[in-house]
């Protein structure tokens, strides 16, 4: 066979002879299910450990909070994973086909661009049929109809177009719609795609943040192909007094200009998103509008760039195979990834981690507020020695004034301990002892003769001295079990902490070798990438 | 001029560390001065929307540099005709936003005039551009700044019923800004080859028309916006001179009441003292404390030695009372670490006291004479004042005293500024 090289036919032929079909994924997926319920069952029943706090302690409160929280999030993800199968189901729909998701923004001209596609298939004699997404299900359109276009936000639905047998392309308002079904089911969609063609008007090419709103399909190593649409200029001139416009492409040396750009700068922002540079094909222009109005010739589509965008699409092919072949199991891994994986960061590990630093929080303020605590006790109950020993002078009853000291240490102690390590049960702080004085410590009694036995000088100071070092040594003594205690009730939450995230660690990596046995490669750690966004669609 | 700008040096030494808040009004402030007489006008927009293009057409020199891809990277500044022209890099180009903080800048701290710029081939305005849009006229609202709504390009758009319908849709995002269709092109084509439809339909002349109404706007918006920033800036320096008045009344009242309370309790000491030791040392006839033992004396209880155990007992029990309102109030040392020898008088009992011992004489001084006792509650007040929580109060009130000077100094600044200004 001879002849000029055709590239569209050859794409469309190329299309046409592969068999689009996923293989089978049966041991990856009860491995990546097995692997779920591993880290349920570290979850469900909640493994942290706080004997010795109270219920309103602030730490106890916390990880109260997360056993509360951990069941709904485990069968989240459950709900979640059963939706797959509803993914698969769409899959089904369009089963033996390749599907490319064509993204971009409104006004990037994505329904134009795959009216034209769908007019040069038409012009090859291929089959073509218009479908939308109508009540969760695919409706075909009228035959004839098309995507409709127009520069403003025109385009609200669902819709795809299948060419010849083994193509389809979906056009989405936006992946994350407003809706939470419609966005439901436009992830089901797009969870679907092997491919995605990253339309971008020349007139503003490659805003790079749109990429972030693909950061779920890069990660599943989904091809980007950049398409720089509208790649076109108007030249206008005067002539007799009337304007003139002239529409041409945009020249080569312009294109390659762009490209360059778009290629520099959305491999910057992919590597950005934690996802492999090496996803980005090279972009390519095209401008349908001109290719059209110079009638579709073949030296039209060239200068359009269309024979460029066809051989690129070829490009597309070989590494979406390779997705499909692995989109059983990579979908469901990617739930893994996304939402268990990332539900284990952000329900898990983040709050583990505030949790152990409130704990070191808690560790570092004992000692002061045992001082505080000791402050507190002592000048509540010294300033009331005085009297204490004034009211048993006479009686020179020594054992009832150091009981009635000791109940005024236990009292103030308990009274300050209370608040001081609010939270803690009452059975993890220590009560004062009993006063220890010295043997001889008492009353110093001068008798005088002349009156017989009765003492008619006592002197406090050396029982008050003597009470005051007992009382100090209580006092300390008290505190500081107290302070020991409590750290016995830190120390025991903080290891249930520690053992909860070595096992989410031991996750992550049994998630990675799963990961890397499914795509032959050896991967590190498995890292949902904290800088997904979300944001609006344009 | 130079002196109005070391003002501002001032106010950024003296009044930025007290309102960090207002770093953007200060930082206005300053441009608004540097830039007298000479009004700003900034280009905002999307990337390769047309930006340069059209200042150049606007200013008529190719002043700033022009392609087909995002070009503009950094702040570009021309003055021309009394008119200080900048160009911005386009919002949303770059991967890191450094781009996105150029045009920022150029767009709230530089600008007197924005021209907010979007090609009509792109269509609607985006979430982003109408957010932005949004932020500037409800800034316009308060600093008078204006923006004109700018549709570049509009030689590109498809043809005359897609433009229309392009700047409908528009015009229904942006109500009540008027739209200025122009193509920067088509104007520099119009002019170069004499063609005057061309020029018409450019859009430019339109445009420059009422930048030139805009221009002359300016001086009076300067004003209003310079007196408004001036009277944030006022009106946060005198909230914070009345929160922190606040916190200082209340500091103070707190350690007034402290020492009254030590005060009295110190006092009721000293009348229970006097009191107590009212009987000892009205005891008439000599005193027979100091009477001496003889050596025979040495196993017997004498008059001398019950009249010494007497007075020093009496004395000790004074020092209890004395010790515990001292500790009351945590002018005391606390009582040392476990079981460390007991001291029967800490430290600030001693100073005051001394170690010696005390005859009547010595007590009737000190304790029932009023010269005495005030010498005694002077010297305790002194060291309760050295105790570590009224230090701790008095270095708090401190902080307040320096956070209020600062207020004060600030205020001055600010005042000399307007002064100059």
């Amino acid at each position: 066979m001879s002849g000029p090289p055709d590239p569209e036919g050859q794409f469309i032929a190329a299309i046409d002879a592969r068999a689009w079909r996923g293989s089978d994924a049966g041991d990856t997926l009860r491995a990546l299910d097995a692997w779920q319920a591993r880290v349920a069952d570290s979850l469900v029943p909640g493994p942290l450990r706080w004997p010795g706090f109270e219920d309103g302690h602030a730490l106890a409160a916390t990880a109260q909070a997360l056993h509360d929280q951990w069941p709904h999030d485990v069968q989240a993800w459950r709900d979640q994973r059963r939706a797959l199968d509803a993914t698969q189901a769409v899959a089904d729909a369009l089963a033996h086909s390749a599907i490319f998701l064509v993204f971009g923004k409104f006004n990037a001209g994505k329904s134009s661009f795959c009216n034209f596609i769908a007019e040069r298939f038409a012009a090859r004699g291929q089959p073509v049929e218009y479908f939308a997404v109508q009540h969760g299900a695919l409706a075909a359109m009228p035959p004839g109809g098309r995507f409709k276009e127009g520069a403003t936000e025109t385009t609200t639905a669902l819709q795809g177009v299948r060419l010849g047998r083994h193509l389809v392309l979906l056009d989405t308002p936006g992946l994350h719609s407003a809706t939470p079904e419609n966005a439901a089911l436009t992830r089901r969609f797009t969870d679907s795609a092997d491919g995605v063609l990253w339309l971008t008007s020349s007139s503003s090419p490659g805003q790079v943040q749109e990429l972030g709103e693909l950061a779920r399909e890069l990660h599943r190593r989904k091809p980007l192909l950049p398409v720089l649409t509208r790649s076109d200029v108007v030249e206008e001139d005067e002539v007799d007094g009337e304007i003139v416009r002239q529409l041409r492409n945009k020249t080569a040396q312009n294109r390659a200009l762009q490209e360059a750009d778009v290629q520099q700068r959305g491999r910057e922002q992919l590597a950005l998103l934690g996802v492999d540079p090496a996803l980005l094909l090279p972009p390519v222009s095209v401008s349908s509008h001109v290719a059209r109005r110079a009638g579709q010739t073949a030296a039209a589509l060239h200068d359009a760039g269309f024979d460029r965008l066809w051989a690129a699409l070829q490009g597309l092919v070989h590494p979406a195979l390779a997705y499909k072949q692995r989109k059983a199991a990579e979908i469901v891994l990617h739930h893994a990834e996304e939402c268990v994986l990332h539900g284990l960061d952000t329900g898990v590990s983040a709050p583990l981690a505030s949790l152990l630093h409130a704990l070191a929080e808690e560790r570092e303020a004992l000692p002061q507020r045992q001082a505080a605590l000791v402050t507190t006790v002592w000048r509540a109950v010294a300033p009331a020695l005085p009297a204490l020993l004034e009211r048993h002078a006479a009686a020179d009853d020594v054992a009832a004034v150091r009981a009635a000291a000791a109940g005024l240490l236990a009292d103030a102690f308990a009274t300050a301990a209370h608040q001081a390590w609010a939270g803690y049960t009452a059975a993890s702080i220590a009560a004062t002892g009993p006063l220890e004085l010295d043997e001889d410590a008492g009353y110093d009694r001068v008798d005088d003769p002349a009156h017989g036995a009765t003492a008619v000088v006592i002197g406090h100071e050396r029982l008050h001295a003597a009470l005051e070092h007992a009382l100090g040594g209580a006092l300390a003594d008290a505190a500081a079990g107290a302070t020991r205690q409590c750290l016995m009730t830190l120390d025991a939450l903080e290891a249930s902490v520690r053992t909860l995230q070595d096992s989410v660690t031991a996750h992550r990596r049994a998630l990675a070798d799963l990961k890397a046995a499914l795509r032959g490669t050896t991967g590190g750690p498995a890292q949902p990438d904290p800088r997904w966004s979300f944001g609006a669609f344009g | 001029m130079s002196s109005d700008l070391a003002a501002f040096d001032r106010i950024e030494r003296d009044v930025l560390p007290v309102l960090p808040g207002r770093a953007h009004a200060l930082a206005r402030l300053r441009a608004l001065a540097e830039q007298a007489g000479l009004a700003t006008v900034t280009v905002i927009g999307k990337y390769n929307h047309g930006k340069s293009r059209l200042l150049n057409e606007l200013m008529g020199h190719d002043a700033f540099a022009v392609a087909d891809r995002r070009e503009t990277v950094h702040l570009n500044v021309q003055v021309r005709d009394g008119v200080r022209w900048l160009d911005a890099p386009g919002l949303d180009a770059d991967v890191g936003g450094a781009d996105d903080r150029f045009a920022q800048q150029a767009a709230w701290l530089q600008s007197d005039v924005r021209l907010f710029v979007h090609s009509a081939k792109e269509g609607e305005l985006d979430a982003q551009e109408r957010a932005l849009l949004q932020a500037l006229q409800a800034d316009a609202a308060t600093t008078r700044r204006q923006t004109l709504l700018v549709v570049s390009q509009v030689d590109q758009a498809g043809d005359e019923a897609e433009l229309q319908q392009v700047l409908a849709a528009i015009g229904r995002q942006a109500p009540g800004l008027p739209l200025h269709a122009v193509s920067a092109t088509r104007h520099r084509q119009g002019a170069e080859g004499g063609k005057r439809l061309l020029v018409e339909r450019s859009g430019l002349p339109a445009l420059q028309a009422a930048l030139d109404q805009a221009l002359q706007r300016v001086p009076a918006a300067r004003l209003h916006e310079s007196a408004a920033l001036k009277a944030a800036l006022h009106h946060d320096l005198q909230h914070r001179e009345t929160t922190l008045a606040t916190q200082q009344a209340a500091a103070l009242a707190r350690q007034a009441q402290q020492r009254r309370q030590f005060d009295d309790d110190l006092r009721a000491v000293f009348d229970q003292a006097q009191d107590d030791l009212a009987e000892i040392l009205s005891t008439p006839g000599p005193d027979l404390a100091l009477q001496p033992d003889r050596v025979d004396d040495q196993f017997r209880i004498t008059v001398g030695r019950l009249e010494r155990a007497r007075v020093q007992v009496a004395y000790a029990k004074v020092c209890l009372q004395l010790n515990a309102a001292l500790t009351k109030h945590g002018a005391n040392e606390l009582p040392a670490a476990q079981h460390t020898a007991a001291r029967s008088l800490n430290s600030v009992m001693v100073a005051v006291l001394g170690v010696s011992v005390k005859y009547r004489a010595d007590l009737r001084r000190m304790f029932q004479e009023a010269a005495g006792r005030e010498q005694l509650h002077r010297d305790f007040a002194r060291y309760y004042e050295r105790s570590a929580d009224r230090q701790a109060l008095a270095a708090h009130l401190d902080d307040l005293r320096g956070h209020l000077a600062a207020v004060h100094t600030a205020q001055e600044a600010l005042r000399a500024l307007e002064g100059g200004a």
